[in-house]
């Protein structure tokens, strides 16, 4: 709400909005179709529910076009070829417009985390543009999250470090055992600049930084 | 506990569902789709229109579905989160509509909910949806019109109190004081309905009921 506004209490919103949503769907004639409960989860869930293999194949062409005119390291050359075959490209897909922006940004910076353990192959890369203030993160050769467990990503800014939110992991296709995670946000402003990253395998729902597996600092 | 008790658990609270959605848990995420579409849908049928309802629906919550491992339960319930995200991205929707079609939208779901209110609706929800709703519009029903108008107006279009106050020619205290004891009002009820809605959330029988 505007600065003018109240109720200035959050707790406030909270109780007028679950009482206020709930009225209006009592007096409201509009009722969401059944078909939208199918595609709300297909959608959001991605890679869970497997698209035609056309549509894999149409996004890793796209994926293979993109990596053919931006700069790629070691790394991302070590991403493409799971991007092609598993159902990370169903995330792809999902928000392919601006993955692809960001990835392939003039002037865009590659934050690369690196295994704090000893032959770990996991690795990840943060993408931040200057024209944008979306930033992308994705994670490859990641081990499969335990149960109640899930990787989270940790940046620092100015010397808070804050959680951005958890991954979303799929395991790979190519059978080789390995999760692939990503998640995309919006930073407070165009071409966002961190002091460090921290990728860890903690439970849901921690307040602080703990088991970092990947990491990087500017 | 009493062996001779049986303690059933009937609903997974949307604090523990949302834990499960960070998870990657689908079946928690079709639980929580199933409790909140109808009102994410509703809501932006009357803001944005029906066609474009069902996107905006989808992507609140893919939001969720994103978001989830997000949420901080010591921050507050799930609901003030999840409503938050909701209005967020609605009202980004909003951003280009005039002030004066918010304020007839307003206006327009105003009439709606006080229709309801005296006329009663017969709404074919499950159980869980169903309570909800007369809860909802008993406890709005509390209001004065004019209080339920302003917040509405607040609310779901994203009017600020000084473009209502603009738009309705009325002082920008009056409309201030009729929020701030629509707020108050609505609060008061909600506690007084606070003790019967946590006794519900567990139910405790013997075997031989």
């Amino acid at each position: 709400m505007n600065n003018d506004e109240t109720p200035d209490r959050p707790e406030d919103t909270a109780e007028a909005a679950d009482t206020l949503t709930a009225a209006l769907a009592a007096a409201s004639p509009h009722r969401p179709p059944a078909s939208l409960g199918e595609r709300v989860i297909r959608d959001a869930v991605g890679g869970r529910r497997l698209a035609p293999i056309w549509r894999y194949a149409a996004v890793a062409a796209i994926v293979a076009a993109i990596t053919g005119i931006v700069t790629w390291n070691v790394a991302a050359a070590q991403l493409a070829p799971s991007g092609h075959a598993n159902a990370d490209v169903a995330q792809l897909e999902a928000t392919n417009e601006v993955v692809f922006d960001i990835i392939g940004c003039k002037g865009g910076h590659v934050a690369v985390l690196r295994a704090t353990q000893k032959g770990a192959m996991g690795y990840g890369k943060l993408y931040t543009c200057p024209a944008s203030a979306d930033v992308v993160f994705m994670s490859g050769k990641l081990t499969s999250p335990a149960s109640g467990r899930a990787y989270h990503l940790w940046l620092t800014e100015g010397g808070v470090t804050h959680l951005q939110g958890a991954l979303r992991v799929w395991p790979s296709l190519t059978g080789s055992g390995y999760y692939f995670g990503s998640i995309r946000f919006r930073a407070d402003q165009k071409n966002p600049s961190y002091d460090a990253a921290q990728l860890t395998l903690q439970p849901v729902g921690s307040a602080a930084p703990d088991d970092t597996v990947l990491s990087w600092s500017a | 506990m009493d062996s001779s008790k049986t303690f059933i658990h009937l609903e997974p609270p949307d604090e523990a569902l949302c834990a499960r959605v960070a998870e990657r848990d689908v079946a928690a995420f079709e639980t929580l789709y199933g409790r909140y579409r109808d009102r994410v849908y509703a809501w932006a049928a009357h803001v944005l229109g029906p066609r474009q309802a069902e996107d905006t629906t989808q992507e609140v919550f893919a939001l969720l579905w994103r978001r989830a491992g997000q949420f901080n339960q010591s921050r507050g319930q799930f609901t003030q989160w999840f409503w938050a995200l909701t209005r967020n991205h609605i009202l980004r929707e909003l951003r280009g509509v005039s002030r004066e079609k918010r304020l007839h939208m307003g206006d327009q779901i105003a009439a709606l909910i006080t229709t309801a209110i005296a006329e009663g609706v017969d709404v074919e929800e499950e159980a869980f949806a169903r309570v909800d709703s007369q809860r909802a519009l008993d406890t709005l029903s509390r209001l004065p019109a004019d209080q339920r108008r302003v917040l509405v107006m607040s609310y779901f279009v994203g009017l600020s109190q000084s473009a209502i106050a603009e738009e309705l020619s009325l002082p920008l205290g009056t409309v201030k004081k009729r929020v701030r004891l629509g707020m108050q009002k609505l609060r008061q009820a909600l506690m007084a309905d606070e003790a019967p809605e946590k006794s519900a959330q567990h139910k405790e029988v013997t075997p031989n009921e």
